[in-house]
């Protein structure tokens, strides 16, 4: 009966999951360039493509690309996410009308949120230098500069999920006991040593989650980057993901070498992730 | 002396909330603008878009919208979407219902392993799948086609429709399900007729929070389709030419789209802390 309930669940993991990571395995360990018309030939290399891979600066500047923005946007949320579940957490009056706006952003998908801020962030016509112009700040060239790029994303990417890791925050911070903190506060602990003392501890569980999933999520941006800036300038933007899909199926379609940079990519991931999961996993259970 | 100090305090906690007040207010304006910016930006024509100083006072233009939905297959990627959304979800609760019951009811060999297996395939970038299923679908014709799509959402739904399940499931107390197996019913039986109608409220949000998962994926469809199947994220992104000259038509696309996430948002609003993260927190 149990290799029933379990039995259909397997063979469709086998057939969409493992199956296609063993023939993207197969494919990296050869030629399989289907621009120069070897669609119908593939040519077994061994193990070539990786060799190239552990030389190819580009990918190298990829994964930069991605850490950079990875460790920036997590960081940046969570303080500002942080914040605003303290704020929203506060009693005061009519805040709660207000809790709907934080989480608002989480109902765009990235791919319009991209859209969205690729108008909004246009160096000469868009309305956020035209503002900050106006008030007498730097107008920085968000989508030109190879040096702003990275940040800008991290901009879009802030305003988008950081009502994620809020929403989450704020449930841990519903489940903390009252008592607690109010024996906190009659033994005389400030703000500060309530919050450093008391609440993140309780939180730590939920912060945990917040951030495994915010950092996955990061490490894997594809929409922002590919819908504002396209991988440019120069390279500056081009997160891992975008660049296995342009030497892959977006541009160049060089099968073996873009599925071998898609295991070396995921290898990286794995490593991470292998770090946390079984953390995650006893909490998930 | 003892008034004055309240009346000192009362001051200072009225200033204190007046502060939160502003922070809460001036924050909810930063997340909201920029949606508030594109909706405005709908109504204009191109030139009034382009206007810097920006226009404020401008004739509104709704026919904007009826042309962006006329234009780049965007009503018939939103068919598609709910074709392959409607199929793919009902696929994932037949495969994922069984299985999370038996994950939660039996510890039986490899069960822990398989559940951490699944959170683990959950997390792995896309482009792992999407290479060699692009060369796999190329070659059994399945490119392009929503019976493929559908088949592709269930590499992330599948992971994620068991553990929301099992958090669900692990809600119900066992005592109900043996009560009926004592009165002879089967396990098959007892998921159908006991624990199902249980859990109705927790399949539903699953239902709802998978089908917004398929709505916003970009790189599957991005990958694995091109006009015969594709479905809104794609549509979206065939705007962004646009960006060059048509902001409006480009920023109504934009509104359309984001209109059915947010009536999904707001159906499992209790259920989206749980879908956010694998039911590892409870909203």
């Amino acid at each position: 009966m149990l290799f029933l309930f379990v039995f259909p669940g397997i063979l469709a993991l086998t057939a969409i999951v493992v199956f296609p990571i063993i023939f993207g395995f197969y494919t990296s360990l050869s030629r399989w360039n289907w621009a120069a018309g070897e669609a119908d030939s593939m040519t077994f290399i061994g193990l070539q493509n990786y060799r190239k891979i552990l030389h190819d600066a580009y990918f190298w500047n990829s994964i930069w690309r991605t850490v950079y923005f990875a460790i920036g946007a997590v960081g940046v949320q969570f303080l500002l996410g942080l914040g605003c579940a303290l704020l929203l957490n506060q009693r005061v009056r009519g805040a709660v009308l207000f809790r709907p706006a934080f989480m608002f952003p989480l109902m765009v998908s990235d791919i319009v949120a991209a859209l969205m801020w690729k108008m909004l962030l246009n160096p000469a016509l868009g309305h956020v230098n035209y503002y900050l112009g106006a008030l007498g700040l730097p107008t920085p060239n968000w989508i030109g500069d190879p040096h702003i790029v990275i940040p800008a994303a991290i901009l879009v990417d802030t305003w988008w999920q950081t009502g994620f890791i809020t929403l989450i925050l704020l449930a841990g911070l519903k489940s903390i006991p009252e008592d607690l903190l109010e024996a906190a506060r009659v033994d005389g602990a400030s703000a500060w040593q309530r919050l450093r003392y008391v609440m993140l501890p309780c939180l730590s569980p939920v912060i945990f989650v917040a951030l495994v999933f915010r950092t996955i999520a990061c490490l894997r941006v594809f929409a922002i980057m590919w819908g504002i800036t396209g991988g440019g300038p120069a390279r500056a933007s081009e997160v891992s993901q975008l660049y296995i899909y342009n030497q892959g199926l977006g541009r160049l379609l060089k099968m073996g070498y873009s599925a071998g940079l898609a295991i070396a990519f995921s290898a990286i991931i794995v490593v991470i992730i292998a770090v946390y999961i079984r953390r995650l996993g006893r909490q998930l259970v | 002396m003892k008034k004055k100090i309240t009346l000192v305090k009362r001051r200072q906690v009225f200033s204190r909330a007046l502060i939160y007040t502003l922070l809460i207010v001036v924050l909810s304006f930063i997340f909201l603008a920029p949606v508030i910016w594109t909706f405005m930006t709908s109504l204009k024509t191109p030139k009034d878009a382009f206007a810097l100083p920006p226009k404020w006072n401008f004739s509104p233009k709704w026919d904007n919208y009826p042309k962006a939905w006329l234009s780049k297959d965007f009503a018939k990627s939103f068919y598609n979407t709910t074709i392959i959304g409607l199929a793919t979800v009902a696929l994932t609760l037949a495969l994922t219902i069984p299985m999370a019951y038996a994950l939660v009811r039996y510890k039986f060999r490899g069960s822990q392993a398989l559940g951490i297996w699944l959170i683990g395939a959950y997390l792995l970038p896309e482009m792992l799948f999407m290479i060699p299923l692009f060369t796999i679908y190329n070659i059994l014709g399945l490119y392009d086609t929503k019976l493929g799509l559908i088949l592709a959402f269930q590499i992330f739904n599948l992971p994620y429709s068991v553990w929301l399940l099992k958090g669900f499931i692990a809600q119900i107390p066992r005592s109900i399900e043996e009560a009926a197996l004592v009165d002879g019913c089967s396990e098959l039986g007892i998921l159908w007729r006991i624990t199902l109608p249980l859990i109705g409220p927790g399949l539903s949000a699953t239902a709802i929070l998978a089908f917004i998962t398929i709505w916003v994926e970009l790189l599957i469809p991005l990958s694995l389709s091109y006009t015969n199947a594709s479905t809104v994220a794609i549509s979206i992104a065939n705007f962004k030419g646009y960006g060059a000259f048509n902001w409006p038509l480009m920023a109504a696309a934009c509104i359309v789209a984001i209109m059915p996430q947010m009536a999904f948002f707001l159906i499992a609003q209790k259920y989206i802390v749980s879908g956010l993260t694998l039911g590892a927190v409870k909203g």
